[in-house]
């Protein structure tokens, strides 16, 4: 009986110790997830990164594309080929198509997914049992 | 006199309100009740007779107590005032016959106290004075008559008396403050203006100079487009309800029209024709060599885009165009190798001889 209460406080004061500077803010920022990336509330780093990387892609495609087919080619010369090729090298990594991951919307969640609604399959699943798909209904044969 | 009559009268005296008269009866009523209620089982047989006679003569007078409070109290004024018809009263000489029913309604309806006491004020001033009594008792009832009147009736504002009330409001008010000065009369505001853009310019601003921000202001960018997002926030309203968000897209152009055309929102592109996506030939002609690896290379990319549905002709202008350049700049390389005819060209632009 007494430990559990002693546990208690203990909890409640390390909380309070832990969150402090939080907790003393005005406002109702003790609302939000204190672990979270605050600037732009994405559900985690991973998510953001991969923002980052479709940007980059969309902004360099064009120029992607053209330096692709100069380098995968076996019409020109040799020299033009290596010249696209380091041209390629040039261009950002992250811009690259291979680098963007479809992740789930919602959770951050890299497999499963469902590719129609960008969610994985979990969020799916309790979003479809809710009725808030359109159109989606359990299968029965 | 009637002795009844005092009898009433000390009553009266004694006791001021119904409410007591009520209280004072029905414990009478219970006492005597209780009490014969309780002696009949318990006590022996001689005191109970003894106890019995006493009870009952103690019920006799409460109950003759009880008698005189009940005549007392009765609403038939008549019977609890005889004097008044027993009194040689002179007949009065004039009969008012504005008031025919009322009169004698409301004669009933002054208190038994108040005439009570105009009957003592009349015996004070001057004994067997009927003429004073009746008058006091005629303006009683002037008054009551009055009093029910305007009870009835709604309150309506004698002006009359406003005025009165008002006049001697205003002899009581008292300046306490200084009296303030007369505004000087300003030329302006003489001025009656009919019509304010009719008349001629005044021309005061003529030789006016309104400087701009000399220098350079140090702008802080983010700030002004926050600044201004913000206000925008403060203009308008979110939607309150699904139907004003449906509301708010439409207007944005975001929501479907029904029926579901696939190529929504591209009605320019709708409008060019094919033969610009597919004749490409043409963008190469200026520049590209008629033979060579160059070209077949470039052949491949114009037949590459001629099937491509989904760039738009200004795009694909664009590969050509980055290909062009590419080549441009890499010219010397070309020539040694061999790709490009090497022959002095008189346009340097172009890659064909």
């Amino acid at each position: 009986m007494a430990t559990t209460i002693m546990n208690r406080l203990f909890n409640i004061s390390s909380f309070i110790c832990q969150n402090a500077a939080q907790l003393l803010k005005n406002g109702a920022n003790n609302a939000v997830k204190l672990d979270q990336p605050v600037r732009k509330n994405w559900t985690d780093w991973r998510m953001i990164k991969d923002n980052k990387r479709r940007k980059l892609l969309v902004q360099h495609a064009p120029d992607r594309l053209r330096m692709q087919a100069v380098k995968k080619n076996d019409i020109l010369p040799a020299e033009i080929i290596e010249i696209g090729q380091k041209m390629l090298e040039q261009l950002p990594r992250d811009s690259g198509i291979t680098r963007v991951r479809n992740r789930c919307a919602i959770t951050s969640r890299p497999r499963g997914i469902v590719t129609r609604w960008r969610l994985s399959r979990i969020v799916w699943r309790s979003l479809a049992d809710y009725n808030k798909l359109s159109g989606v209904q359990r299968a029965m044969w | 006199m009637a002795t009844a009559l005092q009898n009433t009268r000390m009553l009266l005296r004694r006791t001021l309100s119904v409410k007591k008269n009520e209280i004072l009866a029905r414990n009478i009523c219970f006492t005597s009740t209780l009490k014969s209620k309780k002696d009949e089982g318990t006590l022996k047989k001689d005191d109970e007779a003894k106890e019995v006679a006493a009870k009952n003569a103690k019920q006799k007078e409460a109950k003759a107590k009880l008698n005189m409070l009940l005549e007392a109290m009765s609403k038939e004024s008549q019977k609890a005032f005889p004097a008044e018809s027993e009194l040689a009263l002179a007949t009065p000489k004039f009969v008012k016959k504005n008031k025919p029913l009322k009169t004698k309604l409301i004669s009933t309806k002054i208190d038994s106290e108040m005439l009570q006491a105009v009957e003592n004020v009349s015996k004070t001033f001057s004994k067997e004075n009927e003429e004073l009594k009746k008058n006091l008792i005629a303006k009683l009832e002037s008054i009551t008559d009055e009093s029910e009147v305007a009870r009835l009736e709604p309150f309506k504002p004698d002006k009359q008396k406003t005025a009165d009330l008002n006049s001697l409001l205003n002899t009581l008010k008292v300046d306490v403050k200084k009296p303030k000065k007369k505004a000087p009369e300003s030329h302006l505001a003489a001025v009656k203006i009919d019509n304010v853009y009719g008349a001629d310019p005044s021309g005061i601003f003529r030789n006016a100079n309104f400087k701009e921000e000399s220098g350079t202001v140090s702008k802080l960018t983010t700030w002004e487009i926050l600044y201004q997002k913000e206000l925008e926030l403060l203009a308008t309203q979110p939607p309150s309800n699904g139907f004003q968000q449906m509301i708010l897209w439409t207007k944005q152009g975001k929501v479907w029209q029904f029926p579901i055309d696939n190529e929504q929102g591209l009605e320019e592109e709708a409008q060019v024709g094919f033969h610009e996506h597919v004749f490409l030939e043409p963008y190469l002609k200026p520049w590209c060599p008629r033979r060579g690896p160059v070209r077949h290379f470039m052949e491949l990319i114009t037949v590459g885009l001629s099937k491509n549905p989904y760039l738009t002709v200004a795009q694909k202008k664009e590969h050509i165009n980055w290909f062009r350049n590419f080549f441009d700049a890499q010219r010397s390389i070309l020539i040694e190798t061999g790709a490009i005819p090497d022959v002095p060209s008189k346009s340097p632009p172009s890659l064909s001889a």
